[in-house]
């Protein structure tokens, strides 16, 4: 009986430790949603992302709509992520911003809120765009790598520190003003 | 001692086992995680590192229910069809198959048709795990139904849920057979319902346009190409991909595209798809071949 005891408390003791690693990333599903005028769009995805690696999304826009995108990343990361868009079509970069910024103004960051003037509230930054013809998109997102620990004893080999959490992209839509169809 | 010994082999084993259940797919993230940590391996598994998105049937068909396009039963994939879907890979593609007949019945407002197909897809979601997406309070919903908005939002809500539930237990894999099955079905329903080639015509480009997505489609496909199915299914989409890769991308000039604000980005504008009424035609062949394979209609 007391060994069973022993089982169990050491079950719970156990689970709680990977209690990230289970969750991955099913907590981010509750930013994706429909914001009007925008509906959702199943392009929309979730990864989970490393410290120190670069990940690509490779997102195709349809002529017709206009693209809201939006995005999140876990807390462990500390908003040290970067942010660039190329345009397929034309090679160009049409993105290209941190986390977060000093000022934290609109359109200066990608994860970190903003004060929004016109509401007078909170807003987590988005991008709207416009597809002149069908193009697609290539997301690029740099999760840039711990700061490593000095030791001064040079027979001591440093041991480099990740982090592990989840990284969303929010895509929305809604027809484009222009469109006639 | 004798139970400490086996209560520390009982919390390794816990350990180790719900580590290896919980990462599932990640193993390969978790590779590399290993890798970085070893400063002499700088190996990286660069597909793991790439996720190409495929949009929704749902998105087809919002461009083509507002054109001049005409609702047609006969495209649809015959009910009796699921009843042959044995193994799971035909199921998986099955289930892609009516999804995108649900979301078409649904974009042009045929509930009672809707009706029907959410129940093959009720069906079929049982045989591929996917059952407890399709609880008693969805099915409510569904027979309350009152006007074509609700019926689109069952629908896309319901596919949501498909997705959320496939992510959330790392079956890739099962998502890109789906979302094959559902991009095939779509472009077989919009290429029968245009019909014929017009020069100019914005279905027409619109299907030129998949160009994109069917290279987006590919290219995930080919990141799982060491499961057979996966293999099989690449094979399988060979003639569309010989269509596809055959369109021109020309250069265009003057885009007519609006002034842009603070946060509006214009994309896109300086190159268009280009498809010949011989390339439609091409490809709608193709694409009619691949999808009566896919549905069981030539089985």
């Amino acid at each position: 009986m007391k060994t069973k005891l022993i089982y169990i408390i050491a079950l719970f003791l156990v689970f709680p430790l990977f209690s990230d690693a289970q969750s991955k990333c099913s907590d981010f599903f509750r930013y994706r949603r429909p914001e009007a005028p925008y509906e959702y769009n199943d392009q929309s995805s979730s990864a989970v992302c490393v410290t120190g690696q670069t990940y690509e999304f490779i997102l195709p826009l349809t002529k017709g709509k206009d693209f809201r995108l939006k995005f999140y990343a876990a807390a462990v990361f500390n908003n040290k992520i970067n942010f660039k868009i190329i345009d397929e079509s034309t090679h160009e970069t049409v993105l290209d911003l941190p986390g977060e910024s000093a000022d934290r103004a609109e359109g200066t960051c990608v994860l970190a809120d903003y004060y929004n003037e016109d509401n007078g509230k909170s807003s987590h930054p988005y991008f709207d765009f416009y597809p002149a013809t069908s193009t697609t998109l290539k997301i690029i997102i740099e999760v840039l790598p711990v700061p490593q620990e000095q030791s001064d004893n040079p027979n001591v080999k440093k041991q480099a520190k990740m982090n592990r959490g989840c990284v969303t992209v929010v895509v929305l839509d809604k027809p484009s003003d222009n469109s006639s169809f | 001692m004798k139970t400490s010994f086996k209560l520390i082999t009982f919390i390794f084993a816990t350990s180790m086992l719900f580590l290896f259940t919980a990462c599932g797919e990640d193993a390969n993230n978790n590779k590399n995680e290993k890798d970085s940590l070893n400063q002499d391996v700088t190996e990286i598994n660069e597909d793991n590192l790439i996720t190409y998105l495929v949009p929704s049937p749902k998105d087809m068909f919002a461009f083509t229910k507002k054109g001049d396009l005409k609702y047609s039963a006969n495209v649809l994939n015959a009910k009796d069809n699921a009843d042959k879907y044995i193994d799971t890979k035909s199921q998986e593609i099955g289930f892609g198959i009516y999804s995108a007949d649900l979301a078409y019945t649904a974009a042009f407002n045929q509930t009672n048709t809707a009706g029907e197909y959410l129940k093959v897809v009720e069906s079929l979601s049982d045989k591929i795990g996917l059952g407890s997406v399709f609880t008693e309070s969805l099915i409510n919903r569904f027979k309350k139904i009152e006007n074509k908005d609700s019926l689109l939002k069952v629908t896309n809500d319901t596919y949501y849920d498909i997705v959320k539930f496939l992510e959330n237990n790392d079956r890739n894999t099962s998502l890109s057979l789906i979302s094959v099955g559902g991009w095939v079905e779509s472009l077989y329903i919009v290429t029968n319902l245009q019909n014929k080639y017009q020069k100019d015509n914005e279905i027409i480009q619109l299907i030129a346009d998949q160009k994109n997505i069917f290279e987006n489609i590919v290219l995930s496909l080919q990141q799982r190409e060491a499961d057979p199915n996966v293999a099989d299914l690449i094979q399988e989409l060979q003639a569309v991909k010989t269509v596809y890769d055959g369109l021109e991308v020309i250069k265009i000039e003057n885009p007519n595209v609006k002034n842009a604000k603070a946060n509006q980005i214009i994309v896109g504008g300086s190159t268009k798809i280009v498809m010949t009424e011989t390339q439609f035609n091409q490809l709608k062949k193709a694409i009619a071949d691949v999808r009566n394979k896919l549905a069981g209609s030539d089985v």
